[in-house]
Protein backbone atom coordinates (compact mmCIF):
# COMPACT_ATOMS: atom_id res chain seq x y z
CA UNK A 1 0.00 0.00 0.00
CA UNK A 2 1.53 3.14 -0.87
CA UNK A 3 0.29 5.56 1.74
CA UNK A 4 0.20 2.70 4.78
CA UNK A 5 -0.01 4.09 8.46
CA UNK A 6 -0.09 7.79 6.72
CA UNK A 7 -3.01 10.45 7.97
CA UNK A 8 -4.34 12.55 5.10
CA UNK A 9 -6.60 15.82 4.74
CA UNK A 10 -8.43 16.22 2.04
CA UNK A 11 -10.43 19.22 1.35
CA UNK A 12 -13.61 19.13 -0.92
CA UNK A 13 -13.79 15.36 -0.13
CA UNK A 14 -17.74 15.28 -0.49
CA UNK A 15 -17.86 15.01 -4.42
CA UNK A 16 -15.93 14.70 -7.43
CA UNK A 17 -12.00 14.70 -7.23
CA UNK A 18 -11.71 15.19 -3.90
CA UNK A 19 -13.86 12.19 -2.84
CA UNK A 20 -12.37 9.85 -5.39
CA UNK A 21 -8.96 10.98 -3.60
CA UNK A 22 -10.43 10.34 0.11
CA UNK A 23 -11.77 6.58 -1.13
CA UNK A 24 -8.63 5.82 -2.95
CA UNK A 25 -6.26 6.97 -0.71
CA UNK A 26 -7.89 5.47 2.30
CA UNK A 27 -7.35 2.27 0.14
CA UNK A 28 -3.59 2.70 0.08
CA UNK A 29 -3.97 2.26 3.72
CA UNK A 30 -4.56 6.60 4.73
CA UNK A 31 -6.25 7.65 7.57
CA UNK A 32 -8.26 10.17 5.90
CA UNK A 33 -9.49 13.22 7.40
CA UNK A 34 -12.28 14.38 4.81
CA UNK A 35 -13.41 18.47 4.65
CA UNK A 36 -16.24 19.77 2.98
CA UNK A 37 -19.04 21.98 3.65
CA UNK A 38 -22.00 19.49 2.81
CA UNK A 39 -22.23 17.29 5.59
CA UNK A 40 -24.60 15.23 4.00
CA UNK A 41 -22.73 14.02 1.40
CA UNK A 42 -19.35 14.03 3.21
CA UNK A 43 -21.16 11.13 5.38
CA UNK A 44 -21.66 9.09 2.68
CA UNK A 45 -17.78 9.20 1.30
CA UNK A 46 -16.63 8.71 5.25
CA UNK A 47 -18.73 5.48 4.89
CA UNK A 48 -17.88 4.44 1.81
CA UNK A 49 -14.30 4.21 3.32
CA UNK A 50 -14.94 2.48 6.85
CA UNK A 51 -17.24 -0.09 4.64
CA UNK A 52 -13.81 -0.78 2.70
CA UNK A 53 -11.96 -1.05 6.47
CA UNK A 54 -11.04 2.52 6.68
CA UNK A 55 -10.96 5.36 9.05
CA UNK A 56 -12.54 8.46 7.97
CA UNK A 57 -13.08 12.00 9.91
CA UNK A 58 -15.80 13.50 8.26
CA UNK A 59 -15.36 16.93 9.25
CA UNK A 60 -17.69 19.49 8.19
CA UNK A 61 -15.90 22.92 7.72
CA UNK A 62 -16.07 26.51 5.25
CA UNK A 63 -12.13 26.34 4.22
CA UNK A 64 -11.87 29.76 3.81
CA UNK A 65 -13.11 30.59 7.62
CA UNK A 66 -9.95 30.63 9.66
CA UNK A 67 -12.14 28.88 12.88
CA UNK A 68 -13.17 26.05 10.64
CA UNK A 69 -10.04 25.51 9.40
CA UNK A 70 -8.35 25.31 13.01
CA UNK A 71 -11.55 23.01 14.55
CA UNK A 72 -10.32 20.57 11.34
CA UNK A 73 -6.50 20.43 12.38
CA UNK A 74 -7.69 20.04 16.01
CA UNK A 75 -9.99 17.60 15.17
CA UNK A 76 -7.66 15.70 13.16
CA UNK A 77 -4.82 15.47 15.41
CA UNK A 78 -7.24 14.31 18.48
CA UNK A 79 -8.55 11.88 16.14
CA UNK A 80 -5.24 10.71 14.59
CA UNK A 81 -2.02 12.22 16.38
CA UNK A 82 -0.25 13.17 13.37
CA UNK A 83 -1.36 14.27 9.93
CA UNK A 84 1.27 14.12 6.90
CA UNK A 85 -0.70 14.76 4.05
CA UNK A 86 -2.37 17.96 3.27
CA UNK A 87 -4.82 17.66 0.06
CA UNK A 88 -5.97 21.12 -0.69
CA UNK A 89 -8.67 20.39 -2.91
CA UNK A 90 -11.52 22.50 -2.77
CA UNK A 91 -12.82 24.85 -4.77
CA UNK A 92 -15.62 26.71 -7.02
CA UNK A 93 -16.04 28.09 -10.13
CA UNK A 94 -18.01 30.98 -11.08
CA UNK A 95 -18.66 31.66 -14.49
CA UNK A 96 -18.82 34.45 -16.79
CA UNK A 97 -16.35 37.03 -18.16
CA UNK A 98 -15.02 39.50 -15.71
CA UNK A 99 -17.84 42.53 -16.45
CA UNK A 100 -19.87 40.05 -15.41
CA UNK A 101 -18.12 38.81 -12.20
CA UNK A 102 -19.38 40.25 -9.10
CA UNK A 103 -17.29 41.46 -6.68
CA UNK A 104 -19.12 39.15 -4.19
CA UNK A 105 -18.48 36.29 -6.52
CA UNK A 106 -14.80 37.70 -6.66
CA UNK A 107 -13.86 37.50 -2.98
CA UNK A 108 -15.50 34.12 -2.66
CA UNK A 109 -13.76 32.62 -4.96
CA UNK A 110 -10.61 34.19 -3.95
CA UNK A 111 -11.74 33.03 -0.01
CA UNK A 112 -12.44 29.10 -0.89
CA UNK A 113 -9.80 28.76 -3.37
CA UNK A 114 -6.76 30.47 -2.51
CA UNK A 115 -7.15 31.88 1.09
CA UNK A 116 -8.31 28.38 2.34
CA UNK A 117 -4.35 27.15 1.08
CA UNK A 118 -3.38 29.72 3.04
CA UNK A 119 -5.08 28.94 5.96
CA UNK A 120 -3.99 25.49 6.36
CA UNK A 121 -0.61 25.55 4.94
CA UNK A 122 -0.51 28.34 7.63
CA UNK A 123 -1.37 26.76 10.67
CA UNK A 124 0.06 22.94 9.04
CA UNK A 125 3.68 23.83 8.29
CA UNK A 126 4.62 24.42 11.96
CA UNK A 127 3.60 20.83 12.24
CA UNK A 128 4.44 19.36 9.42
CA UNK A 129 8.58 21.44 10.35
CA UNK A 130 8.22 20.13 14.13
CA UNK A 131 7.54 16.41 12.98
CA UNK A 132 9.97 16.12 10.36
CA UNK A 133 8.46 16.68 7.12
CA UNK A 134 4.99 16.31 5.26
CA UNK A 135 3.50 16.66 1.80
CA UNK A 136 1.51 19.34 0.54
CA UNK A 137 -1.12 18.99 -2.96
CA UNK A 138 -3.01 22.03 -4.40
CA UNK A 139 -5.41 21.33 -7.17
CA UNK A 140 -4.80 24.20 -9.70
CA UNK A 141 -6.50 23.68 -13.27
CA UNK A 142 -5.77 23.62 -16.61
CA UNK A 143 -7.18 26.82 -17.47
CA UNK A 144 -4.60 28.15 -15.65
CA UNK A 145 -1.87 26.74 -18.37
CA UNK A 146 -4.18 28.02 -21.45
CA UNK A 147 -7.06 30.15 -20.90
CA UNK A 148 -10.76 29.60 -21.62
CA UNK A 149 -13.28 31.53 -22.22
CA UNK A 150 -16.22 32.66 -19.03
CA UNK A 151 -13.60 31.63 -16.68
CA UNK A 152 -11.40 34.95 -15.96
CA UNK A 153 -12.13 35.07 -11.94
CA UNK A 154 -11.44 30.80 -11.64
CA UNK A 155 -8.75 31.17 -13.64
CA UNK A 156 -7.05 33.91 -11.48
CA UNK A 157 -7.58 31.77 -8.55
CA UNK A 158 -5.56 29.26 -10.39
CA UNK A 159 -2.73 30.64 -11.28
CA UNK A 160 -2.67 32.55 -7.93
CA UNK A 161 -2.56 28.10 -6.72
CA UNK A 162 0.37 27.89 -8.77
CA UNK A 163 2.34 30.68 -7.31
CA UNK A 164 1.87 29.85 -3.82
CA UNK A 165 2.72 26.05 -4.57
CA UNK A 166 5.92 27.06 -6.21
CA UNK A 167 7.02 29.19 -3.63
CA UNK A 168 5.62 27.24 -0.96
CA UNK A 169 8.04 24.56 -2.35
CA UNK A 170 10.86 26.51 -2.83
CA UNK A 171 10.84 27.80 0.50
CA UNK A 172 10.08 24.84 2.64
CA UNK A 173 12.27 22.37 0.68
CA UNK A 174 14.88 22.13 3.77
CA UNK A 175 12.16 21.44 5.97
CA UNK A 176 11.41 18.44 4.47
CA UNK A 177 7.97 19.50 3.16
CA UNK A 178 7.01 18.76 -1.08
CA UNK A 179 4.64 21.15 -2.12
CA UNK A 180 2.88 20.36 -5.82
CA UNK A 181 -0.01 21.71 -7.81
CA UNK A 182 -2.19 19.02 -9.64
CA UNK A 183 -3.85 21.06 -13.06
CA UNK A 184 -6.95 18.66 -14.34
CA UNK A 185 -8.71 19.08 -17.38
CA UNK A 186 -12.35 19.05 -17.92
CA UNK A 187 -13.32 16.25 -15.42
CA UNK A 188 -16.57 14.46 -15.48
CA UNK A 189 -17.60 15.32 -11.60
CA UNK A 190 -21.06 16.85 -10.02
CA UNK A 191 -19.07 20.61 -10.50
CA UNK A 192 -19.30 20.14 -14.16
CA UNK A 193 -22.84 18.78 -14.40
CA UNK A 194 -24.02 21.99 -12.39
CA UNK A 195 -21.71 24.12 -14.89
CA UNK A 196 -23.29 22.55 -18.10
CA UNK A 197 -26.79 22.47 -16.28
CA UNK A 198 -26.58 26.12 -16.41
CA UNK A 199 -25.94 26.77 -20.12
CA UNK A 200 -29.47 26.96 -22.40
CA UNK A 201 -29.03 23.20 -23.75
CA UNK A 202 -27.28 20.98 -21.57
CA UNK A 203 -26.62 18.55 -23.99
CA UNK A 204 -25.74 20.57 -26.50
CA UNK A 205 -22.59 22.05 -24.22
CA UNK A 206 -21.19 18.69 -23.37
CA UNK A 207 -20.88 17.81 -26.93
CA UNK A 208 -18.85 21.30 -27.25
CA UNK A 209 -16.71 20.37 -23.66
CA UNK A 210 -16.17 16.74 -25.04
CA UNK A 211 -15.35 18.32 -28.79
CA UNK A 212 -12.46 20.01 -27.37
CA UNK A 213 -10.82 17.10 -25.61
CA UNK A 214 -8.07 15.63 -27.75
CA UNK A 215 -8.84 11.88 -26.06
CA UNK A 216 -12.58 13.00 -27.11
CA UNK A 217 -13.80 12.17 -23.90
CA UNK A 218 -13.88 13.66 -20.04
CA UNK A 219 -11.35 12.70 -17.78
CA UNK A 220 -12.52 10.99 -14.50
CA UNK A 221 -12.29 12.11 -10.81
CA UNK A 222 -10.70 8.88 -10.13
CA UNK A 223 -8.01 9.21 -12.77
CA UNK A 224 -7.16 12.64 -11.36
CA UNK A 225 -7.21 10.78 -7.82
CA UNK A 226 -4.34 8.56 -9.53
CA UNK A 227 -2.24 11.30 -10.27
CA UNK A 228 -3.11 12.55 -6.51
CA UNK A 229 -1.63 9.27 -4.93
CA UNK A 230 1.17 9.37 -6.97
CA UNK A 231 2.19 12.88 -6.01
CA UNK A 232 1.58 12.51 -2.52
CA UNK A 233 3.31 9.18 -1.79
CA UNK A 234 6.96 8.20 -1.42
CA UNK A 235 7.38 7.83 -5.30
CA UNK A 236 7.15 10.99 -6.15
CA UNK A 237 9.77 11.88 -3.41
CA UNK A 238 12.02 13.82 -5.74
CA UNK A 239 8.94 15.95 -7.07
CA UNK A 240 8.55 18.98 -5.31
CA UNK A 241 7.48 22.42 -7.18
CA UNK A 242 5.88 21.38 -10.09
CA UNK A 243 2.59 22.31 -11.67
CA UNK A 244 1.20 18.92 -13.21
CA UNK A 245 -1.51 18.90 -16.53
CA UNK A 246 -3.83 15.77 -16.46
CA UNK A 247 -6.22 16.94 -18.98
CA UNK A 248 -5.99 14.26 -21.88
CA UNK A 249 -3.91 16.45 -24.12
CA UNK A 250 -6.48 19.76 -23.52
CA UNK A 251 -3.10 22.35 -23.05
CA UNK A 252 -1.19 20.81 -25.53
CA UNK B 1 3.84 1.07 -6.82
CA UNK B 2 0.96 -1.33 -6.92
CA UNK B 3 0.71 -1.28 -10.29
CA UNK B 4 0.38 -4.61 -12.34
CA UNK B 5 2.12 -5.03 -15.90
CA UNK B 6 1.85 -8.40 -16.24
CA UNK B 7 0.78 -9.74 -19.74
CA UNK B 8 2.51 -6.17 -21.05
CA UNK B 9 5.21 -5.82 -23.30
CA UNK B 10 7.69 -2.77 -22.87
CA UNK B 11 10.69 -1.76 -24.92
CA UNK B 12 13.36 0.48 -22.93
CA UNK B 13 15.84 2.55 -25.25
CA UNK B 14 19.03 3.26 -23.49
CA UNK B 15 18.10 0.58 -21.15
CA UNK B 16 21.58 -1.03 -20.51
CA UNK B 17 22.77 1.81 -17.70
CA UNK B 18 21.34 4.56 -15.47
CA UNK B 19 17.89 5.64 -15.79
CA UNK B 20 16.90 3.11 -18.50
CA UNK B 21 18.27 0.41 -16.64
CA UNK B 22 16.29 1.23 -13.65
CA UNK B 23 13.21 1.61 -15.41
CA UNK B 24 13.76 -1.84 -17.70
CA UNK B 25 14.16 -3.12 -13.92
CA UNK B 26 11.13 -1.38 -12.42
CA UNK B 27 8.81 -2.44 -15.23
CA UNK B 28 10.12 -6.12 -15.32
CA UNK B 29 9.52 -6.08 -11.30
CA UNK B 30 5.75 -5.28 -12.12
CA UNK B 31 4.98 -8.44 -14.40
CA UNK B 32 6.16 -6.61 -17.17
CA UNK B 33 8.32 -8.42 -20.67
CA UNK B 34 10.91 -5.82 -21.07
CA UNK B 35 12.98 -5.76 -24.53
CA UNK B 36 16.00 -3.33 -23.59
CA UNK B 37 17.18 -1.81 -26.59
CA UNK B 38 20.92 -0.31 -26.49
CA UNK B 39 24.23 0.18 -28.29
CA UNK B 40 26.09 -1.34 -25.50
CA UNK B 41 26.78 -4.61 -26.17
CA UNK B 42 28.19 -5.75 -22.87
CA UNK B 43 26.45 -3.61 -20.66
CA UNK B 44 23.09 -4.56 -22.54
CA UNK B 45 23.38 -7.57 -22.01
CA UNK B 46 24.43 -7.59 -18.37
CA UNK B 47 21.81 -5.70 -17.62
CA UNK B 48 18.83 -8.13 -19.25
CA UNK B 49 20.81 -11.07 -17.96
CA UNK B 50 20.54 -9.86 -14.21
CA UNK B 51 16.89 -8.86 -14.76
CA UNK B 52 15.90 -12.41 -16.33
CA UNK B 53 17.94 -13.91 -13.34
CA UNK B 54 15.58 -12.46 -11.06
CA UNK B 55 12.19 -14.38 -12.33
CA UNK B 56 11.09 -11.86 -15.22
CA UNK B 57 11.25 -11.41 -19.13
CA UNK B 58 14.14 -9.37 -20.30
CA UNK B 59 15.77 -9.98 -23.25
CA UNK B 60 18.45 -7.68 -25.06
CA UNK B 61 18.48 -6.15 -28.56
CA UNK B 62 21.00 -4.83 -29.61
CA UNK B 63 20.74 -1.40 -31.85
CA UNK B 64 21.70 2.10 -32.63
CA UNK B 65 18.92 3.97 -32.16
CA UNK B 66 20.25 6.34 -34.95
CA UNK B 67 19.88 4.45 -37.40
CA UNK B 68 16.25 3.58 -39.01
CA UNK B 69 17.03 -0.04 -40.37
CA UNK B 70 18.57 -1.05 -37.17
CA UNK B 71 15.72 0.08 -34.99
CA UNK B 72 13.23 -0.91 -37.55
CA UNK B 73 14.67 -4.41 -37.48
CA UNK B 74 15.07 -4.50 -33.37
CA UNK B 75 11.21 -3.57 -33.23
CA UNK B 76 10.57 -6.22 -35.28
CA UNK B 77 12.65 -8.76 -33.68
CA UNK B 78 11.16 -7.76 -30.19
CA UNK B 79 7.43 -8.00 -32.03
CA UNK B 80 8.08 -11.68 -32.99
CA UNK B 81 9.73 -12.40 -29.48
CA UNK B 82 6.68 -10.82 -27.21
CA UNK B 83 4.19 -10.73 -29.35
CA UNK B 84 3.41 -6.95 -29.39
CA UNK B 85 4.44 -3.97 -27.65
CA UNK B 86 2.17 -1.91 -24.97
CA UNK B 87 4.96 0.49 -23.33
CA UNK B 88 7.78 2.40 -25.17
CA UNK B 89 9.87 3.86 -22.84
CA UNK B 90 12.58 6.54 -25.48
CA UNK B 91 15.32 6.79 -23.42
CA UNK B 92 18.48 6.52 -25.46
CA UNK B 93 20.82 9.74 -25.17
CA UNK B 94 24.25 11.23 -24.44
CA UNK B 95 25.61 14.29 -23.73
CA UNK B 96 27.73 16.31 -25.48
CA UNK B 97 29.27 19.89 -24.58
CA UNK B 98 30.21 22.85 -27.03
CA UNK B 99 28.23 26.29 -27.77
CA UNK B 100 27.43 26.97 -31.07
CA UNK B 101 30.63 27.77 -32.50
CA UNK B 102 32.94 25.15 -30.40
CA UNK B 103 30.37 22.23 -31.24
CA UNK B 104 31.30 20.15 -34.46
CA UNK B 105 28.55 19.43 -36.89
CA UNK B 106 29.82 15.53 -36.51
CA UNK B 107 28.85 15.95 -32.60
CA UNK B 108 26.08 18.20 -33.54
CA UNK B 109 24.63 15.02 -36.22
CA UNK B 110 25.29 12.43 -33.68
CA UNK B 111 23.74 13.97 -30.45
CA UNK B 112 20.99 15.16 -32.74
CA UNK B 113 20.87 11.40 -33.85
CA UNK B 114 20.63 9.98 -30.76
CA UNK B 115 18.46 11.74 -28.74
CA UNK B 116 15.93 13.39 -31.32
CA UNK B 117 15.97 11.16 -34.21
CA UNK B 118 16.23 7.85 -31.77
CA UNK B 119 12.77 9.28 -29.78
CA UNK B 120 11.40 9.68 -33.45
CA UNK B 121 12.25 6.47 -35.58
CA UNK B 122 12.08 3.88 -32.36
CA UNK B 123 8.14 5.77 -32.17
CA UNK B 124 7.78 5.52 -35.66
CA UNK B 125 8.57 1.83 -35.80
CA UNK B 126 6.45 1.14 -32.43
CA UNK B 127 3.37 3.05 -32.74
CA UNK B 128 2.10 0.99 -35.72
CA UNK B 129 1.98 -1.97 -33.41
CA UNK B 130 -0.23 0.73 -30.87
CA UNK B 131 -2.72 1.64 -33.61
CA UNK B 132 -5.07 -0.81 -32.91
CA UNK B 133 -5.05 -1.57 -28.78
CA UNK B 134 -3.42 1.74 -27.52
CA UNK B 135 -0.54 2.12 -25.69
CA UNK B 136 1.71 4.82 -23.30
CA UNK B 137 4.94 6.31 -24.34
CA UNK B 138 7.38 7.80 -22.43
CA UNK B 139 10.01 10.04 -23.54
CA UNK B 140 12.81 11.14 -21.43
CA UNK B 141 13.58 14.56 -22.00
CA UNK B 142 15.20 16.93 -19.16
CA UNK B 143 15.16 20.23 -17.33
CA UNK B 144 16.95 21.10 -20.71
CA UNK B 145 13.84 20.48 -22.26
CA UNK B 146 12.34 23.75 -20.74
CA UNK B 147 15.27 25.70 -19.61
CA UNK B 148 18.99 25.46 -20.93
CA UNK B 149 22.49 25.56 -19.55
CA UNK B 150 25.30 27.39 -20.73
CA UNK B 151 27.63 25.27 -23.05
CA UNK B 152 25.24 22.69 -23.82
CA UNK B 153 24.03 23.42 -27.36
CA UNK B 154 22.93 20.08 -28.75
CA UNK B 155 22.12 18.78 -25.66
CA UNK B 156 19.69 21.41 -25.23
CA UNK B 157 18.20 21.88 -28.67
CA UNK B 158 17.94 17.94 -28.81
CA UNK B 159 15.87 18.15 -25.22
CA UNK B 160 13.69 21.04 -26.49
CA UNK B 161 12.78 18.53 -29.05
CA UNK B 162 11.58 15.50 -27.77
CA UNK B 163 9.17 17.79 -25.18
CA UNK B 164 8.06 19.34 -29.05
CA UNK B 165 8.16 15.41 -30.15
CA UNK B 166 6.06 14.25 -27.06
CA UNK B 167 3.34 16.94 -27.87
CA UNK B 168 2.89 16.41 -31.75
CA UNK B 169 2.42 12.51 -30.99
CA UNK B 170 0.44 12.99 -28.21
CA UNK B 171 -2.15 15.21 -30.31
CA UNK B 172 -1.86 12.69 -33.28
CA UNK B 173 -2.44 9.84 -31.33
CA UNK B 174 -5.25 11.21 -28.65
CA UNK B 175 -8.20 8.92 -30.24
CA UNK B 176 -6.22 6.01 -31.02
CA UNK B 177 -5.74 5.63 -27.36
CA UNK B 178 -1.92 5.97 -27.67
CA UNK B 179 -0.51 8.05 -24.57
CA UNK B 180 2.41 10.37 -24.70
CA UNK B 181 4.27 11.68 -22.06
CA UNK B 182 7.58 13.26 -21.07
CA UNK B 183 9.63 13.24 -18.39
CA UNK B 184 12.37 15.51 -17.48
CA UNK B 185 14.75 15.19 -14.58
CA UNK B 186 16.87 17.34 -13.07
CA UNK B 187 20.76 15.82 -12.51
CA UNK B 188 19.87 12.22 -11.79
CA UNK B 189 23.39 10.13 -10.54
CA UNK B 190 23.49 7.92 -13.32
CA UNK B 191 26.59 6.96 -15.49
CA UNK B 192 26.12 9.73 -17.91
CA UNK B 193 26.71 11.90 -14.83
CA UNK B 194 29.97 10.56 -13.59
CA UNK B 195 31.28 11.12 -17.21
CA UNK B 196 30.19 14.41 -17.30
CA UNK B 197 31.85 15.46 -14.17
CA UNK B 198 34.99 13.33 -14.84
CA UNK B 199 35.59 16.08 -17.48
CA UNK B 200 36.11 18.22 -14.82
CA UNK B 201 39.69 18.17 -12.85
CA UNK B 202 37.76 17.75 -9.87
CA UNK B 203 34.76 15.97 -9.86
CA UNK B 204 33.43 15.54 -6.56
CA UNK B 205 33.14 19.31 -6.45
CA UNK B 206 30.83 19.09 -9.97
CA UNK B 207 28.74 16.49 -7.82
CA UNK B 208 28.61 19.19 -4.57
CA UNK B 209 27.71 22.14 -7.58
CA UNK B 210 24.80 19.92 -8.63
CA UNK B 211 23.59 18.68 -5.15
CA UNK B 212 23.80 22.74 -4.44
CA UNK B 213 21.41 23.49 -7.71
CA UNK B 214 18.60 21.65 -6.71
CA UNK B 215 16.49 22.58 -3.78
CA UNK B 216 16.09 19.58 -2.31
CA UNK B 217 20.11 19.75 -1.81
CA UNK B 218 21.26 16.87 -3.15
CA UNK B 219 21.02 14.58 -7.02
CA UNK B 220 17.89 12.37 -7.57
CA UNK B 221 18.26 8.76 -8.12
CA UNK B 222 17.82 7.05 -11.39
CA UNK B 223 14.95 4.96 -9.83
CA UNK B 224 13.49 7.93 -8.60
CA UNK B 225 13.32 8.98 -12.30
CA UNK B 226 11.98 4.97 -12.75
CA UNK B 227 8.93 5.57 -10.66
CA UNK B 228 7.72 8.92 -12.71
CA UNK B 229 7.92 6.89 -15.92
CA UNK B 230 6.59 4.13 -14.51
CA UNK B 231 3.56 5.69 -13.60
CA UNK B 232 2.90 7.57 -16.97
CA UNK B 233 2.95 4.29 -18.45
CA UNK B 234 0.80 2.64 -15.88
CA UNK B 235 -3.01 3.07 -15.87
CA UNK B 236 -2.95 5.52 -13.28
CA UNK B 237 -2.02 7.69 -15.90
CA UNK B 238 -4.96 6.83 -18.35
CA UNK B 239 -6.26 10.41 -18.69
CA UNK B 240 -2.52 11.98 -19.06
CA UNK B 241 -1.29 12.86 -22.66
CA UNK B 242 1.01 15.31 -23.79
CA UNK B 243 2.52 15.99 -20.66
CA UNK B 244 5.75 16.80 -19.22
CA UNK B 245 6.22 15.26 -15.64
CA UNK B 246 9.47 17.52 -13.48
CA UNK B 247 11.22 14.79 -11.41
CA UNK B 248 13.98 17.45 -10.14
CA UNK B 249 13.93 18.40 -6.85
CA UNK B 250 12.77 21.47 -7.30
CA UNK B 251 15.36 22.25 -9.24
CA UNK B 252 12.99 24.64 -11.99
CA UNK B 253 11.29 26.40 -8.99
CA UNK B 254 13.51 29.28 -7.59
CA UNK B 255 13.58 32.27 -9.97
CA UNK B 256 17.44 32.86 -10.36
CA UNK B 257 18.01 29.43 -9.19
CA UNK B 258 19.34 27.98 -6.15
CA UNK B 259 22.71 30.60 -6.41
CA UNK B 260 20.88 33.25 -6.58
CA UNK B 261 18.32 32.32 -3.90
CA UNK B 262 21.15 31.89 -1.72
CA UNK B 263 22.97 34.90 -2.48
CA UNK B 264 20.47 37.25 -3.79
CA UNK B 265 16.62 38.44 -2.54
CA UNK B 266 16.25 34.99 -0.99
CA UNK B 267 19.30 36.09 1.43
CA UNK B 268 17.05 38.22 3.09
CA UNK B 269 15.12 35.65 4.77
CA UNK B 270 17.48 32.58 4.46
CA UNK B 271 18.31 30.72 7.78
Amino acid sequence: MMLHSKTAIITGAAQGIGAASAVLFAREGAKIVAVDIDQKLLDQVSEQIEKLGGSCLAAVADVSRKEDVHDVLRSAAERFGRVDILFNNAGIVPAGKIDAIREEQWDRAMAVNVKSMYLFCHAIIPKFKAQGGGVILNTASATALRAVVDRACYTATKSAVIGLTKSMALDYVRDNIRANCLCPGTVDTPSLAQRLAAFPDPAEARKKFIARQPMGRFGTAEEIAQAALYLVSSAAEFVTGIVFPIDGGFTI
Amino acid sequence: MNIDFTGKVAIVTGGAKGIGEATARKLAGLGAAVAIFDIDLDAGYRSATKIAKSGAVCDFFPCNISVSAEVSQAVAVAVSKFGKIDILVSNAGIQLYGDVITTTDEDWDRLMGINLKGGFLVSKFVVPHMLRRGGAIVIVGSVQSMTAIRNSVAYVTSKHGLLGLTRAMSLDYADKGIRVNCVCPGTIDTPMLRWAAALSDDPEKVIQTCNRMHPLGRIGKAEEVADAIVYLASPMASFITGAALIVDGGMLVPAGGMGFQEGGTGAATHK
